[in-house]
């Protein structure tokens, strides 16, 4: 009999661009120079993570849905991110927590992941949270097999944030007297 | 010896959770978590926590109206309440204002992103006046 995992949390992102930008060496890494492009138009990233092959750093990132033409607009501008980034529409990220480097809860989502055939297209550990990059259309069933593995409080957080954060340019008021 | 404080954190983004809870076990409290204003309620009511670090922007109930209920419950208002105030100057299109802070019943506040040596100098001095 499997023993028991008790999580706290699953969340489910809205639709997401997963942009990947491809291999590179320590000293054409592309990561910082994108990261500061997408902060020079407010674009949040929800996700980041890189790997490190034989051939090179890859990176990948997540931006909105809505915000992959501008995302597109402004790599192709740029001569050394053009030809080297690539996108895939419609992604979502399915993020259980807390994670704490625990290496079963890692295995067996993983396992029930790919025993249901859904396509992980990405993942990341953090200090307190697994992350998965998925098919935005799966996103709900893969929810849903993930509770189905462990244990959840009764009150548990919602699947779903209730709002987005939105960055912009706002003066800050003056300091009251 | 005394009996290390129970401090709650609370906020929907669990690498937060973690990192401000791995530092305030290192620096000798106890700590319990919460990812929502539903859920911290609930825990409050088992735990009694002496200090909450309370995230503003959160799920099913936010910040503001958790240490609303809190501080005007005479069970729990004794309760010392940090407000993680993530409504940074370059963030809009939230229903949440710094200005919306003012008019809250918490014992103190702190920005983010968080300064961990600072968010420890609240802590203790707000808990040293509390004792």
């Amino acid at each position: 009999m499997m023993t028991e995992i008790q999580i706290n949390g699953l969340k489910i992102s809205g639709a997401l661009c997963l942009v990947r930008l491809h291999h590179s060496t320590p000293d054409t890494f592309r990561l910082p120079a994108f990261c500061g492009i997408m902060a020079g138009s407010q674009i949040n990233l929800p996700f980041i993570s890189t790997d490190h092959h034989s051939s090179g750093i890859q990176a990948a990132c997540c931006v909105e849905a809505k915000h992959q033409m501008l995302t597109q607009k402004l790599v192709d501008a740029d001569p050394m991110m053009k030809g080297h980034v690539s996108y895939i529409p419609d992604v979502g990220l399915l993020t259980l927590f807390p994670h704490q480097s625990s290496l079963k809860l890692f295995v067996r989502s993983l396992r029930a992941l790919s025993t249901e055939s859904v396509r992980v297209l990405e993942m990341a550990s953090s200090i307190g949270a697994l992350t998965y990059v998925l098919d935005y259309a799966q996103l709900d069933a893969a929810a849903e097999l993930l509770r189905s593995c462990f244990k959840l409080d009764g009150n548990h957080s919602p699947f779903r944030a209730e709002f987005v954060v939105r960055q912009g340019t706002q003066l800050k008021p003056e300091p009251m007297e | 010896m005394s009996e290390k404080k129970l401090i709650m954190v609370v906020d929907d983004d669990p690498d937060l959770v973690e990192s401000v809870s791995m530092r305030l076990v290192n620096d000798g409290f106890r700590v319990a978590k919460a990812y929502d204003g539903e859920e911290a309620w609930e825990r409050i009511r088992e735990e009694k926590p002496q200090m909450l670090i309370l995230d503003v922007m959160m799920p099913r109930k936010n910040g503001y109206v958790l240490c609303e209920e809190i501080k005007k419950n005479d069970q729990f208002k004794d309760i010392t309440v940090v407000l993680l105030t993530a409504v940074a100057d370059a963030v809009t299109s939230t229903n949440y204002t710094h200005r919306d802070g003012i008019t809250t019943l918490a014992d103190d506040f702190i920005p983010k992103p968080i300064d961990m040596d600072k968010l420890m100098d609240i802590v203790k001095d707000n808990l040293e006046y509390s004792s």
